[in-house]
């Protein structure tokens, strides 16, 4: 079918408005007036890339380690309350990193918490989890989540029959998983560490609370204390550089296609424990659950009773509250309204832009926040000065990376709406406008919404391009959060995060289990 | 049938996708109150033809008439939903969120439904026990019905039929193929079929075209079709005869099953059909049998002559022939085509 003029247009507006600050990354780095060698020499860059790199490294191993270990257990050996296991062990992935890194700072600095708890004991100062370690431990309690999602749903539908041919042929239990089942889960297991080890380069919430130099820290100490243009479009350039080549990886490697096998996948039954075993399987729970969900809420609980009680404003958290309301609103329904011409292009028209609009729809997902900030942000001083610092730069700014998130959930319902509905409806005598509303309509709705919602939750959560872009005297719970954690007044930092969370948990929770299980 | 009134006519419709041609000088007239079929494998065109003719897309060439009016021409084209057209699409395509009742209403104005419309259908199509179910959770066969009843609600001027029955298993299909064929009588709608299914085609049909790579070879009636077939290619698409090859000089062709009559001379292929050739048991006949299958109904056996060519024949199942039984044949019909070679 040949694609309407007025919808290839839209198109090709909006693609060319997202991909604007790509391509201003990519024209002001051609455009530098020093030499790369120049950067290198006169700059921390190695030590940063090295901090970056070595930081991807160890999450991701950490993470896949816990995230399989955890799936593994749960679905293949008889665990007692596996199903809670698995909510509670999954239920982190809600707590955005800054939050996580948080209660860590307050409770293990070198007078945190811990030590006014354990006072009595003659501790006065301990060494404070920060740095390189409290960096590792916060990203990996956050996102190994991802893993065990991605690689639980791959498991289940793993065939059993070739562990069963491997048995048959004299292999023992334990081997069977290092030499059958790890090895095809291949897939699913590089790209839910690819998708950790985006989440760590991009991260810049848990990095920058817990002190570690890292690229996104380094851009925003430039940008807060400089504004110098250089050394922030070079490393968000860099950052952008690194950010695509994981996603392209990670395309590499789709896990929709690597978990299917042919016929009914038959699941094996779960394997008994011995009781010693049992042991150490139930103390590995309890310590993952303890340290991912337990000491944050409890940390989090108590600076909120506390804040309470020494009689903290409450009202103080009222304008973040509003400006992440605003925000998030407005972003959610622009998102569902942007994303209609894209969806319907992609999904009803098949054409060679329409694929090309869906990779780049998909790439401006792996794109990390702080890049895509710092570039609007220069945008705006350099090319638009009258909406720098505006609501509207920043949600321009925020629909740029959350638009996948509206196009998937559009484009998931889309699939429902055969091409052979809408036929029937006209040959029911009903018009486009008639056919849209009675047929299209009613099947994409749920999708729509869905999408628009993960969109909201998204945006709330927001923390780096909400600190380049705000407006001034714009606040949302997420800078609240952040601003007030690095100053040390936790108490207050509570409030916000708590009220986040509230928010935001549950149907963080349902939304994003739905799309990583599909 | 009734041949006073044309209900469509469509003339010289093409259509190309690109460098592919999917339909050239496609012409098509249905009577009212006819079942007309169009057989084709797939990727004749016939779906396509069908397609076209709804007003789904648009032909590159051609005009396209209904009832006087014309739909279709260079001048005029009227969007699917003022042709009046009913469709049976090959999925059903019946709305997943609207319940039967609800899909069968979809296509009828309220006034129409408070007259009693979509009772009278639900009625007529036996579906009035489903009615408050959704698709998803009703049998192949019942989806059909529904798709067929909503269809039909719109009383539309004819219904066009996409492989109606093709996914469904082949009692399941026969049995509905009956109802459908009575209701489309019973309510005197003028119909169109597309089917691969030459079976379908000969026993529903008043009138079938033969579709080939975008072309009609042959229309006429089914009994026209499979006794008269135009071409080696029509025959073939109706049924599996013995084609022998032969040459033919002063109006007689000699074959290897005998001396047969032709309407002129030169190189030919003589097609017979197996139900054509009579087969008895004789031991002084020309004739071995090489292999017989059973199908309850008929049997078809194969026999060699003594060049060892192979040739089939199709008959009653009430006497039995073994491997190697000597028979002697007579031949009822026989058809004679130009050569393809």
């Amino acid at each position: 079918m040949k694609t309407p003029k007025g919808l290839l247009l839209s198109n090709i507006v909006i693609l060319t408005t997202f991909l604007m600050p790509v391509f201003y990354m990519v024209w002001r780095f051609f455009t530098f007036t020093r030499s790369f060698e120049s950067f290198f020499e006169s700059w921390n860059v190695y030590g940063l890339l090295f901090n970056t790199i070595s930081m991807f490294f160890v999450v991701v191993f950490s993470s896949v380690t816990v995230g399989l270990l955890i799936s593994i257990l749960l679905i293949r050996f008889e665990i007692r309350y596996s199903k809670i296991l698995f909510t509670l062990c999954a239920l982190p992935l809600v707590i955005p990193s800054y939050i996580g890194a948080l209660t860590y700072v307050s409770a293990f600095s070198p007078k945190g918490l811990f030590v006014q708890l354990f006072s009595f004991t003659g501790i006065s100062e301990i060494n404070g989890i920060e740095g390189f370690i409290g960096s590792w431990i916060a990203l990996t309690l956050f996102t190994y989540p991802y893993v065990q999602l991605i690689c639980s749903s791959a498991l289940r539908n793993l065939d059993s029959t070739v562990e069963e041919a491997a048995r048959s042929l004299g292999t023992k239990r334990f081997r069977i998983y290092t030499s059958v089942v790890i090895p095809r889960l291949k897939k699913p297991i590089i790209y839910s560490s690819l998708l950790v080890g985006l989440y760590v380069i991009s991260d810049f919430g848990a990095v920058s609370l817990m002190k570690y130099s890292t690229i996104t820290k380094a851009i925003y100490t430039y940008y807060e204390f400089s504004l110098l243009g250089d050394p922030i479009i070079f490393y968000s350039g860099l950052l952008i550089f690194l950010a695509l080549i994981i996603s392209f990886i990670q395309r590499g490697s789709d896990v929709s296609r690597a978990a299917k096998v042919s016929g009914t996948p038959r699941i094996p039954a779960k394997v008994e424990l011995s009781s010693r075993n049992k042991f150490f399987v139930y103390l590995f729970f309890i310590t993952v659950i303890f340290f991912s969900l337990l000491l944050p809420v409890s940390v989090l609980s108590y600076w909120l009773i506390r804040g309470l009680s020494v009689g903290n404003d409450v009202r103080a958290v009222f304008g973040g509250v509003v400006g992440s309301f605003s925000a998030s609103i407005v972003t959610s329904i622009l998102a569902v309204i942007i994303s209609m011409p894209i969806v319907i292009l992609i999904s009803q028209y098949r054409s060679r832009f329409g694929d090309v609009l869906e990779k780049v729809i998909l790439s401006l997902y792996g794109l990390p926040h702080l890049a895509v900030g710092v570039s609007i942000l220069f945008i705006t001083i350099k090319i638009f000065p009258s909406i720098y610092q505006s609501f509207f730069a920043l949600v321009i700014s925020y629909l740029i990376v959350f638009l996948p998130q509206a196009v998937g959930g559009g484009q998931a319902s889309m699939e429902q709406v055969k091409a052979s509905y809408i036929d029937a409806s006209s040959s029911l005598g009903k018009s486009k406008l008639e056919t849209f509303r009675k047929v299209t309509f009613p099947l994409i709705y749920r999708g729509l919404f869905a999408g628009g919602a993960l969109v909201f939750l998204s945006t709330m959560k927001e923390l780096p391009q909400t600190l380049l872009l705000r407006p001034t005297g714009f606040n949302t719970m997420a800078v609240d959060v952040w601003s007030f954690a690095s100053e040390g007044l936790f108490t207050q930092a509570a409030f916000s995060a708590f009220i986040l969370l509230a928010i935001s948990a549950i149907p963080t929770y349902i939304l994003s289990t739905r799309n990583l299980n599909r | 049938m009734v041949f006073d009134d044309l209900i469509i006519r469509a003339r010289s419709l093409s259509k190309s996708y690109g460098e592919e041609v999917v339909l050239t000088d496609f012409n098509l007239d249905v009577w009212k109150g006819s079942i007309f079929g169009i057989l084709g494998v797939s990727g004749s065109g016939k779906t396509t033809a069908l397609r076209l003719l709804a007003g789904f897309e648009n032909p590159d060439s051609g005009i396209i008439e209904m009832h006087d009016k014309t739909v279709f021409s260079e001048e005029v084209n009227l969007p699917p939903e003022e042709r009046n057209i009913g469709m049976v699409f090959q999925d059903y395509a019946l709305f997943p969120h609207l319940n039967v009742e609800k899909n069968i209403a979809f296509g009828l104005s309220n006034e129409e439904i408070n007259n009693g419309r979509l009772n009278e259908v639900l009625e007529m199509c036996n579906l009035n026990q489903y009615k408050n179910k959704f698709p998803q959770d009703i049998s192949g066969g019942q989806q059909q019905r529904v798709a067929l009843a909503r269809a039909l609600a719109p009383k539309p001027d004819v219904i066009l039929l996409d492989e109606p029955f093709t996914s469904l298993d082949a009692q399941m299909a026969r049995q509905l193929r009956d109802e459908v064929v009575s209701l489309l009588n019973e309510t005197e709608t003028t119909a169109i079929i597309v089917t691969h299914d030459q079976e379908e085609a000969l026993s529903v049909c008043d009138i079938v075209s033969v579709l080939e790579e975008g072309k009609v070879i042959q229309s006429a009636t089914p009994q026209e079709i499979y006794l008269n077939p135009i071409s080696q290619n029509v025959a073939n698409s109706v049924g599996d005869p013995n084609i022998i090859k032969g040459f033919s000089t002063n109006g007689r062709v000699e074959t290897a099953l005998g001396t047969f009559v032709s309407a002129y001379d030169g190189a030919l292929d003589v097609s017979i059909r197996p139900e054509c050739i009579e087969v008895t048991l004789d031991s002084k006949g020309p004739y071995v049998v090489k292999e017989c299958i059973f199908y309850g109904h008929d049997q078809v056996i194969s026999f060699q002559n003594s060049v060892g060519q192979v040739f089939r024949s199709r008959s009653l199942p009430s006497t039995i022939f073994e491997p190697g039984d000597k028979i002697s044949i007579d031949i009822t019909e026989v058809t004679t085509f130009p050569s393809n070679t």
